[in-house]
């Protein structure tokens, strides 16, 4: 073997090594269905406040009926909703997850491909995290909150819930999603420091709380559409259609 | 070249393993988008490597879907390991020869 096709050898068995690297960032970074979670919880939040709204408008100008049934389809949609955090929604975003990707296929790190459950979060850290958020929201709503540190408050809590679950899921997540809390304690520490980014309480909450989100998992999207070209580069295979 | 595993040194088959060996699992249409083969090609290979136990396949639907998925076993991980072992000895070996 000469020296130069000898190198050529070895850069092709560096590529060759390099595969799995790749097909694992391609794996992690595989956030769609997180996108879809986003929206999905950004539209209920819509239908939620809206329901809300709707519910008091019509009891404040006396009409009962509108408002009692307002306030039917609002408890309905918070059971559905409820159904959807705990129980449900892991299906449903399997289900989205799965057509979303049907057209390349899947690949995974650490969850198995057929049916079975996606670990969900330790209970106790669930629990306490939405006693945090309804303690806050309480407590805003009672006035013993200001308004406009209500986000720098909450990331006292959802930082280190978002960073929690972002270590937890390391081996299989996309180290993307730690743009989230990231993004979350800036927005906060410039809120706190008094530069002029507040949008008002509501988008103060739902900009970094989604749109921070939907940053995180759209960079990791990206990324793996380019771990994905990258890996089809390298595993191009020398045989087209003859059997091996 | 007889130390080497013709079941792994096969060029698809070998790209096939590596991949497999960076994802716990991965299923027949993505191999088959990835390696740019036919279905039938892909087959013959995911068959040999069942057959030599270097991968495992899980059969499941996705609601009325059929789903094929592998992973790398752990005899199919030893023998990609000792393959790129033999590889390196190889290099090494011509590299002394040469000097």
């Amino acid at each position: 073997m000469n020296p130069d096709s000898r190198d050529a050898q070895s850069e092709a068995d560096a590529d060759l090594r390099d595969i799995p690297k790749w097909a694992r960032r391609y794996a992690q970074n595989r956030t769609l269905a997180v996108v879809a979670a986003l929206v999905i919880f950004a539209l209920g939040s819509c239908v939620f406040g809206g329901l809300s709204l709707l519910t008091a408008w019509a009891y404040v100008v006396d009409k009962r009926v509108l408002a009692g049934a307002s306030m039917l389809v609002l408890c309905g949609f918070a059971v559905w909703w409820l159904w959807f955090s705990f129980v449900g929604g892991v299906r449903i975003m399997r289900s989205i997850s799965a057509r979303l990707y049907r057209g390349e296929g899947s690949a995974s790190v650490g969850l198995p491909l057929g049916p079975g459950a996606m670990s969900h979060p330790p209970t106790l850290i669930g629990f306490v995290f939405m006693f945090c958020v309804l303690a806050s929201v309480g407590l805003g709503l009672l006035g013993f909150l200001p308004t406009r540190y209500m986000q720098p408050i909450s990331a006292l809590y959802v930082v280190p819930f978002l960073c929690y679950l972002g270590l937890k899921m390391r081996r299989i997540g996309s180290p993307f999603m730690f743009l989230w809390p990231g993004l979350y304690v800036i927005h906060a520490v410039l809120l706190v420091a008094g530069v002029p980014i507040g949008m008002g309480p509501m988008l103060d909450m739902f900009v970094p709380t989604v749109g921070y989100g939907l940053v995180a998992t759209l960079s990791g999207h990206v990324y793996s559409r380019i771990a994905l070209r990258r890996l089809r580069r390298l595993a191009a295979t020398p045989e087209s259609s003859d059997g091996g | 070249m007889g130390e080497l595993d013709l079941n792994v040194h096969q060029p698809t088959r070998l790209r096939i393993l590596m991949i497999l060996s960076g994802v716990d699992s991965a299923d027949f249409n993505f191999l088959l988008n990835t390696l740019g083969l036919t279905k039938g090609n892909l087959s013959s290979h995911m068959g040999r490597l069942e057959e030599a136990e270097y991968v495992e396949v899980t059969k499941s639907f996705s609601g009325k879907v059929p789903n094929t998925a592998y992973s790398l076993t752990r005899r199919g991980r030893s023998s990609l390991d000792e393959y790129w072992r033999a590889i390196d000895d190889i290099r090494h070996g011509a590299d002394r020869s040469e000097r």
